[in-house]
């Protein structure tokens, strides 16, 4: 089962639309509530992410019997250097996304402990690519 | 400890109606059939103190129908309530959603659509916002939709968890 979202950058109102009809489907499915609350939380700050940082993104997902995988898309600043961005506590947040209670440098240390699998490929001016995998 | 318990303790005043706790995603196709065409309600002595009254739970479960009742509202209907056991108080949300406990109350003064956003993803189904802090009717739709009640309290943040803790409520860590 496949389906995907658009994200909008900068739309702090809507940030977590997404993720939460992501949750819904993983419900309807009768996911592990153990499971879902771990995909939900990683996609959702993988989801502000895109919000705060990017222009706009899409949110692939995908699921079968074994696994699910997410895909966040986004195009936007890039990375220049995502080590020092996996660092707990590194954030290049604006005030406004710290306002939101975000930008603390938690998110994507938050998203790795969250998931199985988590591969982050960035291009500086053009996007990042998030996909996570957890294993059912 | 039961929402009514909380509120008493913190002199809160509610702010949803949805209140069928652990079933908040649920689709409107869950309701469909139901028997149980007030789910999520209220009593009708209590109804008219809320102070959104009728806001229909999307999000409801028929199968539970547990509505907290708000201040002065004691009693009845709160079989199905859930047992509140830990408080956790932030205005961090990055903090909360490291949370892996469940039936935890969030303690915030921060008063945003993503606070509501941050609970729905980590299960948190009542939020208490204290300092006063208002509470936007979009944020109240929202919450009613997941199920998580919301709670105003015009304590401080310190004051608000020495009572929840004094009254029973254990920190997550």
């Amino acid at each position: 089962m496949q389906f995907e979202y658009e994200i909008e950058g900068g739309n702090f109102s809507r940030a977590g639309y997404a993720s939460s009809e992501v949750k819904k489907k993983l419900r309807q499915l009768n996911v592990d509530l153990k499971i879902i609350k771990r995909v939900v939380v990683a996609l959702y700050e993988a989801e502000v992410n895109v919000v705060a940082h990017a222009w706009s993104g899409i949110m692939r997902v995908d699921i079968d019997r074994g696994r699910i995988s997410l895909e966040i898309d986004d195009e936007g600043p890039g990375i220049p250097d995502i080590d020092k961005a996996m660092e707990e506590g590194f954030s290049t947040a604006s005030p406004e996304v710290r306002e939101m209670g975000f930008g603390a440098g938690m998110g994507l240390p938050n998203i790795k402990k969250n998931v199985d699998k988590l591969n982050i490929t960035s291009e500086v001016g053009k996007g990042t690519k998030v996909v996570m995998v957890t294993y059912l | 400890m039961t929402l009514h318990e909380i509120l008493n303790t913190i002199d809160g005043k509610l702010l949803t109606v949805a209140a069928v706790h652990g079933c908040g995603v649920g689709s409107s196709e869950d309701n469909a059939g139901s028997s149980h065409s007030d789910g999520g309600r209220g009593n009708g002595e209590c109804a008219g103190e809320r102070d959104v009254a009728n806001t229909a739970s999307v999000g409801g479960n028929p199968l539970k129908q547990a509505a907290p009742n708000n201040n002065g509202c004691a009693g009845s209907d709160s079989g199905n309530e859930i047992a509140f056991e830990l408080a956790f108080a932030s205005d961090l949300m990055s903090d909360v959603l490291t949370l892996r406990n469940d039936n935890v109350v969030l303690l915030t003064g921060l008063a945003t659509m993503q606070t509501i956003r941050t609970a729905e993803m980590a299960d948190i189904n009542c939020i208490i916002f204290v300092r006063n802090k208002k509470v936007s009717q979009e944020m109240v739709e929202l919450a009613n939709e997941s199920g998580i009640d919301l709670i105003e309290c015009r304590y401080s943040m310190f004051r608000t968890s020495g009572l929840l803790y004094q009254a029973g409520l254990k920190p997550v860590y």
